[in-house]
């Protein structure tokens, strides 16, 4: 499944991607049978494509439903899937996908333009409890032309809806009469993709089986087994010593894995970046020059290196490179401490009663710095940052709170400054980061620039929505965000993930901008 | 007679107690930052018109005596309600049913096993009290109180599943094989039991030491002694049957701690039991899970206390109950 829209990889990561060269030509041939092992760290909470928020969720869902297109991993267009074509009205604001034939869900009901239209009205009932519904937020009606037609009608264009429809479409027979948020389905799902669901042992395990009916030919695994081993260091051993086949890895594992031949190590980029967030209602980080100061007193190198041990980038941009729209123009400014003492000077900070803290106007320079606790690398950030501001005298006191609380204090806008990070979508859209009157769901920094509202409204009616012409959107975009810094980029990190050796493919595996299992339904057991 | 009406008296007041306990824990619970909108919505929470919309579907801006009502009348129909947090929609009474068989296994072996090696430990370092032995026995009693759990944990796992491999290194059984025996369950039992059974023998080993040395100081087993018997009947017939009374108090109130289960073992070994179940519960704000969790451990409490005030009416005439 495809999310369109922004996502915190708070979890585990869902969605990955790399620098690739694709080998298509070269389609091997597989043998059927065998159970591959996928070790996760948490178990999933429901099983619903409607209503996913964690990764360990996503990942079954993905394997148990199918959706009208997908992304091609190599290009990140779309891809025909379920919707064998699909066509776009002139003004952009009617959508129509032409279902393949004779497509069952695991139950044997053959899936129909009625499946599209419940999936997607129920995706848009404000009583579904469904993570991004602000993907369908320009949606309008959706219209059986009939059994294997159906047309979206849009209020307005967004050229970011096409993605939507890597949305998995849950069967409508099932679920008509049930409530959405708690039916039982959704813990003993029924999609229409490779694999079917088997059992669910909360806590130890998820069993999916060979859907023998699958419309693109039956997967070449019988099983996969989705276990879940809370320990990260006991799940490290499993993947070392064969007992899961498929993890990711800790950076600092990364060495020892290379030098063993039964475990093949995949590193790729992941469509995402950290960041330090400023609350801009601060009376501190309201001006721009003080987070000037700050960009130049953090050595983001630093961070790459230390926390992440080489596997990632510095970031400059809300976008990371894997991304068609990201802007490689924009530098990171330069780590000078004295500069930025300069500038917090020349501001009117000043160490007035010398206890080392500048102040100004009688008010000493010191914040709470807050980050979800659990995420490990984020908390060695948090005091990579501490101690780099204590150097030019500003006092920073770290709290690291679980995420229930750090939802609460942040969607309140009761912080000072947040580590956080965002997973992005395919598409580069991000009006609900950054606009402050539309589509302000994640605004919580309170930035506002009408220039970056205006191009961020552009770039989803771009006529045809012609990538060139949406790209040069993006890139100005990118400029107006470095200029104001309401953000310090920090990074763009790796993913790891190691696989047994006794695997391979049709086509290979491959770590891609949309993860390493996308193309699980054709991975065999080689001899 | 008069023991019956004081359990009578008792059963009765185990109501209120109930709904004294049940008011206090929800009001805690609740008063706690955060909702399980938080968990449902993931990353997307951090909109707080999402977090609102989630909450309303929960009925989660009701006010809060409405919920309190909501979920008594619920609950006094037998009712726990299904998981709001951790798997929506699901039966809490399932849930907890599924975890209770692994937690029992898990705890009672652990126990039996501490048992098994605390006892004969025990009796000997008193008998030989500050031999070698006894000794050898203090220092491993209080290595074992102080090594911490999870890191025996890792430790048994790395020796025996990732270097000898003789040992799976988690979870209830390997998924991988399709007709388990009981000798498979038994190979995964091992060292989450092992590590839990650790840290009560230490403890056990220590107080069954201190238990035998006060009997043996009795004048009754100086007038054993004067009969003549052998030291032998003196001490396994006379003293250890005397020694191990208090003991079956410990193991009566040990009961509410084997249901609830071991976090710390669990975690590491990937055991499916209470622990886990409660803590994930905790971190996701999912009401009904830890409202029936408490529930059901208060409860446990309460008979526990109440059946061992009644037991000792027996056990001990010089208690009465007026």
């Amino acid at each position: 499944m495809v999310r369109k829209s922004l996502f915190i990889f708070i979890f585990f990561l869902a969605s990955l991607t790399g620098c690739l060269t694709g080998s298509n030509e070269n389609i091997k041939e597989g043998k059927y049978g065998g159970t591959l092992i996928w070790g996760s760290i948490g178990d999933a909470k429901i099983l619903n494509p409607l209503l996913v928020s964690d990764s360990a969720s996503g990942d079954i869902v993905g394997l148990i439903y199918d959706s009208l297109i997908e992304i091609d991993p190599y290009t990140l267009e779309p891809n025909p899937k379920m919707a064998k074509k699909w066509s776009i009205s002139e003004d952009g604001l009617t959508y129509t996908f032409y279902l393949q034939e004779g497509i069952k869900f695991h139950d044997g009901e053959v899936l129909t333009s009625e499946d599209v239209k419940f999936t997607f009205d129920t995706y848009k009932n404000p009583n579904t409890n469904a993570p991004n519904q602000a993907d369908v937020q320009n949606l309008g009606t959706v219209e059986i032309i009939d059994d294997y037609t159906v047309q979206f009608n849009l209020n307005k264009p967004d050229c970011s809806f096409l993605l939507t429809a890597g949305l998995g479409i849950i069967p409508s027979h099932l679920y008509k009469d049930e409530d959405i948020n708690t039916a039982s389905i959704n813990l003993s799902p029924i999609g229409s993709g490779p694999f079917k669901f088997k059992e669910w042992f909360p806590d130890d395990r998820i069993v999916v089986e060979a859907f023998d009916d699958y419309y693109r030919g039956r997967p070449y695994l019988d099983r996969i087994i989705y276990k879940v081993v809370p320990d990260n260091t006991v799940l490290t051993e499993q993947l070392f010593i064969g007992e899961v086949d498929v993890t990711g890895i800790e950076f600092d594992q990364v060495e020892r894995f290379k030098a063993i031949s039964d475990v093949e190590v995949y590193e790729y980029d992941v469509l995402s970046y950290g960041y330090l967030g400023y609350n801009l209602k601060n009376e501190f980080f309201k001006e721009l020059n003080v987070r000037k100061a700050i960009s130049h007193a953090i050595d983001k190198e630093v961070i790459v290196d230390e926390v992440f041990l080489g596997f990632g980038e510095v970031a400059n941009v809300p976008m990371p490179p894997t991304s068609w729209a990201y802007n490689p123009n924009i530098e990171t400014p330069i780590y000078d401490i004295e500069f930025a003492k300069k500038i917090l000077k020349e501001t009117g900070f000043e160490d007035t009663d010398g206890n080392g803290i500048i102040d100004k106007n009688g008010k000493e320079f010191s914040f709470t710095l807050m980050t979800n606790k659990g995420n490990k690398q984020r908390e060695k950030i948090a005091i990579i940052i501490k101690d780099r501001l204590n150097k030019i005298g500003i006092e920073v006191k770290i709290q690291y709170l679980e995420w229930p609380t750090f939802v609460d204090k942040v969607s309140g806008k009761n912080f000072d400054a947040i580590i956080l990070g965002w997973s992005l979508g395919i598409d580069p859209d991000s009006s609900s980061i950054w606009h402050s009157e539309k589509a302000k769901d994640f605004n919580f920094i309170s930035y506002h620039n009408p220039k970056v509202n205006d191009i961020l409204d552009k770039g989803l009616i771009v006529s045809g929505c012609k990538k060139e012409d949406r790209k040069k959107l993006y890139w100005l975009f990118q400029e107006e965000v470095a200029k104001d810094k309401p953000y310090l980029f920090l990074y763009y990190s790796k993913a790891v993930v190691g696989v047994n050796n006794k695997f391979d493919s049709d086509t290979g595996i491959e770590g891609t901008p949309i993860g390493l299992l996308w193309n699980v339904d054709r991975w065999y057991f080689k001899d | 007679m008069s023991v019956l009406n004081y359990a009578f008296r008792r059963t009765l007041l185990i109501i209120p107690m109930l709904l004294g306990i049940s008011l206090i824990s929800f009001s805690i619970i609740h008063l706690a930052p955060g909702s399980p909108a938080a968990t449902i919505l993931g990353p997307k929470a951090l909109d707080p018109a999402a977090l609102e919309r989630v909450n309303s579907n929960l009925g989660l801006d009701k006010p809060i005596y409405l919920q309190y009502l909501n979920w008594i009348s619920s609950i006094s129909q037998g009712d726990f309600g299904v998981s709001i947090g951790i798997m929506p929609g699901k039966s809490v009474a399932d849930l907890i049913k599924s975890r209770i068989l692994p937690t029992l296994e898990l705890t009672i072996s652990a126990l039996l096993l501490a048992l098994l090696v605390a006892i004969p430990i025990g009796v000997i370092s008193a008998t030989r009290q500050y031999s070698t032995f006894d000794h050898l026995a203090t220092i491993g009693a209080f290595s074992g109180i102080s090594l911490p759990n999870f890191w025996l944990a890792l430790m048994l796992i790395l020796v025996f599943s990732v270097e000898l491999g003789w040992l799976p290194s988690s979870g209830l059984i390997d998924p991988r094989i399709n007709n388990p025996t009981i000798l498979d369950y038994i190979r995964h039992l091992l060292i989450p039991a092992f590590v839990l059974g650790t840290a009560s023998m230490g403890g056990l080993v220590r107080f069954i030491r201190a238990s035998m040395l006060e009997v043996l100081r009795q004048d009754y087993i100086l007038t054993a002694r004067a009969k003549g018997l052998s030291e032998r009947r003196v001490l396994y017939k006379h003293a250890l049957r005397n020694a191990l009374l208090p003991l079956v108090t410990i193991i009566g109130m040990s009961i509410p701690g084997l249901l609830s289960g071991a976090v710390l073992v669990e975690t590491v070994t990937g055991w499916p039991g209470m622990g886990r179940l409660a803590v994930n519960a905790v971190f996701a704000r999912d009401y009904p899970i830890i409202m029936a969790l408490v529930m059901i451990f208060s409860l446990l409490v309460i008979l526990g206390n109440l059946i061992a005030d009644i037991v000792y009416s027996y056990v001990d005439p010089r208690i009465r109950y007026e």
